[in-house]
């Protein structure tokens, strides 16, 4: 036995006075997100798609000679060719103008047009769920009421007090429109948490209304929010389309992709490529939004991390 | 020759056996017979060329004894709301009109003949007509019609509490306007029944034949519009008519059924047993769909890409012009910085001349006739088209390189440049063909004359409020071929009279206009009148009083087999007369 | 739990009430008038305006308006000459009702249930391939599928009607169409609501315990999934059931879709009033519905 304790044991001498240094570089929050989405393969492929779009969108009618609001009436309805690359509209404008001009004023509003409805919803939804009570009632039954007049009659409305054609009347308009939807289900969310233990701790050390919704209770429902956003995004856009009709949108000739998809849709039958083009783009910025849309929500929710 | 009578006689009696069984016994049995009946034809023969003649006659009545069901199926774009005479105010009510109310005369393929009145006279000035209808008129239940049904059918609409669309055309009887406003009584309006199968109207101006074609001159069931009420007219059960085909299902927003109605005068014309009116089955992808899919057998396009689809199968097609292309002027500007250009002549001129027809029928407009005047080539003259019997041609219908010229010469005028001018406003509806169509017209405009324009889509009732106000330069619509002419038409009516009814809707006053326009509206003779409507025709071309583009026909595509279809003086359908193959 | 409803429907009628003021006076703001129309002589206008009372002061309408729908007289449509509001209502409400139904069920169950796999196969090919076919169905409009499909399976394969509301099997192709765009966000939100639950500690416990993964997803992950699709069902429900203006013309569907949009264009006044209220007092019914439901699914609401 004596043996074994002199031969077995042997000193470790003094511990290292790097041994507990953090080796790994100090990260914040938001590199500790960008990390986590670049993991994401789909999602970054999908980043890179969209700033390829972009591109196309600032650059891409500089590449032809043509602009987007002149009528040839010698090449009426032509289908893509190695004059047209993407083919030529009822009244012989050139489509790839049209489509990346288009492309500037459907992005920017359907970008714009569904955060903004959504900062206001889910502030608006976020402090009803979690103060309840009257003020609960109050707001929930206002927003009843809003989601009830048909939103038809505020846009007329609008355009009243607005005039209309440009992008910040859209933008203001699809704001007005659509944020009671995220209010209600912000407010059903936090309703589910708010009597969670963490916020129980949180407000026993003393944390504010304001610091509970900010911190705690929106965070958690980054995921359905993101998910809203990404599936918004093409509806603004086929909004924006219904919009231009009532004298609200951007005034013609200037064209959307909601209004190229629109027109193409009657003729669909006898000018395929007109529809086909525009709705590529979309299906393709709508694809790419949501792949972003779910690593960004996989990288921000604090229950996946 | 009893060897061809025998065989003729054999032939014979082989078809009457045919048609009276249709089986394929026939055949068999035909041998059989010819070879006992030549026998007997040899001993018959003198007796056979008698018989031979009879049976001749007896095989074409076996056919027509057998009643064969026809239903035809016709495509209408929308619901028609009610189909109360007095309020009917679309075309797809008006198309089912047509074939349901017997009116006092009837436009034939657009002559106008005896109807449910077997005649008629008139007063020398064309102001006072009398009415002798038919013996036995009555309603599709077989109750009677008298004068007084007639005359009860204008009263009605005339009524100041009640808010009837169609009165405008009543409003022109003697004492109708004093009751209309309140200032008179229903007996002051001169409407005569001396007897019960006399009428007799007063008007206070020179009336024509056409006037009485109209479904509105049809009667009414007083008992029946009292005891309905507002509702009258919008069911099977809450109305009667007169006419060759009587209402007797109606699915709101589906479709609408008519039979035959037994006790119409002239119901051996009346071919078809049934004809439905399918919704929402006009001028669209869904109609041609249904076409192809033999839903439907008849319906009406207006888009070339739509009608060679189906011509290309084997359907057949005729167009009719129905309505005039405009750009209508609002000829005081729409603002009082646009209105010294819009009020100048040869400004207008200019926009007129810069409008390159020709592109636009090739283009967005496909099935328009580029129009070169404004009176169209499918109206009828004194005795042939009016285009033919006053030709003129009012500009070219391709756009001029003189447009520039007349644009300077206004500004010169004026004493102003190109840049002095806003902006011209363009309104129209908010469909897409309409704003693609503005487009072409604001490239148009600013290639030719290098003048910048705005277009402004609007809803509909929104559209109409702004022309009201007269916020616009030019308002794209259409306005329909009238008849007899384009004088009775208020797309057309630039008279002070109107403008001072809807100040802002034209913005257009000229002694000069009104007095020619009176002088051809009080014309007594029909020839008469339409040489005064050529100088006002061209009063109307030379000073722009409104631009229109071309003259619009609707395309009524229809199975092979279906023939018979009529079309009255104003373009629109009657399906009355029709029958399949 | 009984009072609790009770509040909540003396106060859902308090705000279909609020609703229709509110819409009134706005919808007396919009520029233009019913009666105006190019091809009828202004004395004929005048005539009808004054049938219909709308001569009157604003103040005495809205009095006049409510006082006859307290009687249940929801008045006669100004467009649609003849007809009362609730005749029309009534009449294409069923059929625009069945037509959504049935895509509901459509676009919900295959909602919830892609949702679900693309949660259980996070990141692997179901799950991208599922979101494709999801994504696909927002991006191609219905006014494009629609036609493609009615002329496919209507006019060349003549297998379904192509339009019209006559048989049962009507109601196959529109419903399909309808329920496309919709599938899609159910899809991404229960994927997104089901991944958030697949976390959570007692899933965790629950297959820890033994039970077997169908049993882990069905009576754990499913049901806590469900909160946030029932807050946008709601809604849902109430659009769906009241008409897609697009699916019904390109299907010739006599339903209420159109009155939507056309009784505003047209300024139908009595129509708009009409069909607010129903709609309104419809989302509100749905709400109350969710509300009450929420605290059948989820325990922790019941107690709040």
């Amino acid at each position: 036995m004596d043996d074994a304790r002199e031969n077995d044991f042997e000193p470790l001498g003094e511990s290292r006075p790097d041994a507990e240094l953090i080796l790994k570089r100090q990260t914040t929050y938001l590199g500790d997100v960008w990390r986590s989405f670049c993991k994401n393969k789909a999602a970054l492929a999908s980043l890179f798609a969209m700033a390829a779009l972009v591109a196309f969108v600032v650059f891409g009618p500089m590449m032809r000679p043509f602009d987007y609001f002149s009528n040839d009436y010698s090449a009426i309805n032509m289908p893509p060719d190695r004059i047209h690359w993407f083919g030529t509209d009822t009244l012989g404008r050139d489509l790839w103008e049209r489509v990346w001009v288009g492309g500037r004023v459907s992005l920017l509003i359907a970008i714009l047009g569904t955060i903004i409805p959504e900062f206001i919803g889910v502030a608006i939804g976020g402090l009803s769920g979690y103060i309840g009570g009257k003020l609960d009632m109050l707001i929930m039954r206002t927003v009843d009421i809003l989601m009830g007049i048909p939103s038809l009659i505020y846009l007329i409305l609008l355009m009243l007090v607005m005039g209309s054609g440009n992008i910040l009347t859209m933008i203001i308009s699809v704001s007005i429109t659509s944020w009671m939807g995220s209010a209600r289900s912000t407010r059903g969310l936090v309703l589910q948490i708010k009597n969670r233990d963490f916020v129980t701790a949180s407000e026993t050390l003393g944390a504010s209304p304001f610091w509970v919704i900010f911190r705690h209770l929106i965070p958690n429902t980054m995921g359905m929010r993101v998910v809203s956003i990404t599936i918004g995004i093409p509806g603004v856009i086929f909004y924006e389309a219904f919009l231009s009709y009532i004298g609200l949108g951007v005034t013609p000739p200037n064209p959307s992709w909601g209004q190229l998809i629109k027109a193409a849709a009657e003729q669909f039958r006898y000018y395929p490529y007109q529809f086909v083009v525009p709705c590529i783009f979309i299906g393709l910025s709508m694809l790419c939004f949501n792949l972003i849309g779910d690593g960004l929500r996989d990288a921000l929710d604090p229950k996946l991390r | 020759m009893r060897k061809y009578l025998a065989i003729l006689l054999i032939a014979l009696l082989s078809a009457t056996m045919f048609t009276g069984c249709g089986s394929g016994a026939a055949p068999t049995a035909a041998p059989a017979e010819a070879s006992e009946a030549a026998p007997a034809a040899n001993e018959a023969a003198p007796a056979a060329n008698e018989e031979a003649p009879a049976a001749i006659e007896e095989a074409p009545a076996a056919i027509k004894e057998e009643n064969v069901f026809k239903s035809l199926k016709i495509g209408i774009a929308y619901d028609p709301s009610t189909l109360d005479p007095g309020n009917i105010d679309i075309d797809s009510a008006s198309d089912v009109a047509i074939i349901m109310y017997d009116s006092l005369l009837r436009d034939n393929s657009g002559q106008a003949e005896a109807g449910a009145a077997a005649s008629w006279s008139k007063s020398d000035d064309n102001t006072q007509w009398t009415f002798t209808l038919r013996d036995g008129l009555v309603y599709s239940d077989g109750s009677p019609i008298t004068s007084e049904d007639f005359a009860y059918g204008i009263r009605r609409v005339l009524d100041p509490e009640l808010g009837f669309s169609n009165a405008s055309g009543f409003l022109f009887i003697k004492g109708a306007t004093e009751y209309y406003n309140g200032e008179g009584s229903i007996d002051d309006v001169a409407i005569e029944t001396p007897d019960a199968k006399t009428l007799v109207i007063t008007y206070t101006q020179p009336t024509f034949e056409t006037e009485f074609t109209s479904y509105v001159y049809t009667p009414v069931s007083k008992a029946l519009s009292e005891a309905q009420g507002q509702a009258y007219g919008t069911a099977p059960d809450k109305l009667l008519s007169n006419g060759p085909f009587k209402l007797t299902a109606w699915v709101p927003d589906a479709s609408l059924t008519l039979v035959k109605n037994e006790s119409y005068w002239a119901a051996d014309q009346i071919k078809v047993s049934q004809i439905d009116f399918v919704v929402g089955a006009a001028t669209s992808d869904t109609a041609v769909d249904m076409i192809l899919a033999g839903d439907i057998q008849l319906s009406s396009f207006t888009n070339m890409n739509q009608i060679t689809a189906l011509t290309d199968e084997g359907f057949a097609s005729k167009s009719i012009t129905t309505s005039y292309r405009c750009m209508n002027t609002n000829n005081a500007g729409s603002s009082e910085e646009m209105k010294p250009f819009m009020s100048n002549v040869n400004f207008r001129k200019a926009l007129n001349l810069a409008i390159n027809r020709e592109q636009l029928s090739a283009s967005v407009l496909t099935t328009d006739m580029p129009a070169y005047r404004l009176v169209a080539p499918s109206e009828m003259g004194y005795s042939k088209a009016f285009v033919e019997e006053y030709p003129y041609q009012a500009w070219p219908t391709q756009s001029s390189d003189e447009a520039k010229a007349y644009l300077d010469k206004a500004l010169e005028e004026l004493g102003k440049t190109i840049a002095d001018v806003p902006p011209l406003v363009l309104l129209c509806f908010e469909s897409e063909s309409s704003v693609t169509v503005l487009s072409a017209v604001q490239d148009m405009i600013l290639k030719n004359l290098g003048l910048p324009s705005t277009i402004s889509s609007q809803t509909i009732q929104n559209m109409i409020s702004m022309a009201y106000g007269g916020q616009y330069d030019l308002w794209y619509g259409g306005n329909e071929v009238a008849v007899p002419d384009f004088l009775v038409s208020l797309g057309f009516d630039y008279t002070t009279e109107y403008h001072n009814a809807t100040p802002g809707l034209r913005g257009y006053t000229n002694p000069e206009y009104d007095a020619l326009y009176k002088d051809c509206a009080s014309q007594m003779d029909y020839k008469a009148r339409k040489d005064k409507l050529f100088e006002v025709e061209k009063f109307f071309c030379e000073n722009v009083l409104n631009i229109v583009t071309g003259w619009t026909s609707t395309y009524y595509v229809s199975s092979p087999e279906v023939v018979g279809v009529q079309f009255r003086a104003d373009g629109s359908p009657d399906y009355s007369r029709a029958d399949l193959n | 739990m009984v009072k609790y409803i009770l509040k909540r429907v003396a106060i859902s009628i308090g705000t279909v009430f609020i609703l229709a003021t509110v819409t009134f006076f706005l919808v007396k703001l919009l520029p233009g008038d019913p009666f105006q129309n190019p091809t009828i002589p202004a004395q004929i206008q005048e005539k009808q305006r004054a049938y219909y009372g709308l001569d009157k002061p604003v103040a005495e309408q809205y009095f006049i308006y409510m006082g006859n729908l307290l009687k249940g007289d929801l008045g006669y449509s100004l467009k649609k000459t003849g007809h009362t509001v609730s005749d029309i209502i009534g009449m294409s409400f069923p059929v625009s009702a069945t037509l959504g139904i049935t895509s509901l069920i459509f676009s919900v169950s295959i909602g919830l249930l892609f949702g679900t796999l693309c949660a259980q196969f996070k990141n692997k090919w179901p799950d991208y391939l599922l979101m494709i076919v999801a994504v696909l169905g927002i991006a191609l409009p219905s006014m494009v599928i629609g036609p493609i499909l009615r002329n496919l399976l209507g006019v060349k394969l003549g297998i379904l009607p192509a339009t019209g509301w006559e048989k049962p099997s009507s109601a196959i192709m529109p419903a399909f169409v309808l329920g496309l765009g919709v599938i899609a966000g159910n899809t991404r939100a229960m994927r997104a609501s089901m991944l958030s639950v697949i976390t959570q500690d007692y899933v965790t416990t629950a297959r820890a315990k033994g039970l077997s993964p169908m049993q882990v997803v069905m009576r754990h992950q499913f049901k806590n999934s469900l909160v946030p699709i029932l807050t946008s069902l709601g809604p849902q429900i109430a659009s769906t059931l009241t008409g897609s203006f697009v699916v019904e013309t390109i299907f010739r569907i006599p339903g209420m879709g159109k009155y939507f949009v056309d009784s505003i264009s047209n300024l139908d006044y009595t129509m708009i009033m009409g069909l607010t209220i129903f709609f309104g007092s419809f989302l509100v019914l749905m709400n109350l519905l969710v509300d009450i439901a929420y605290a059948f699914v989820d325990p922790r609401i019941r107690f709040a």
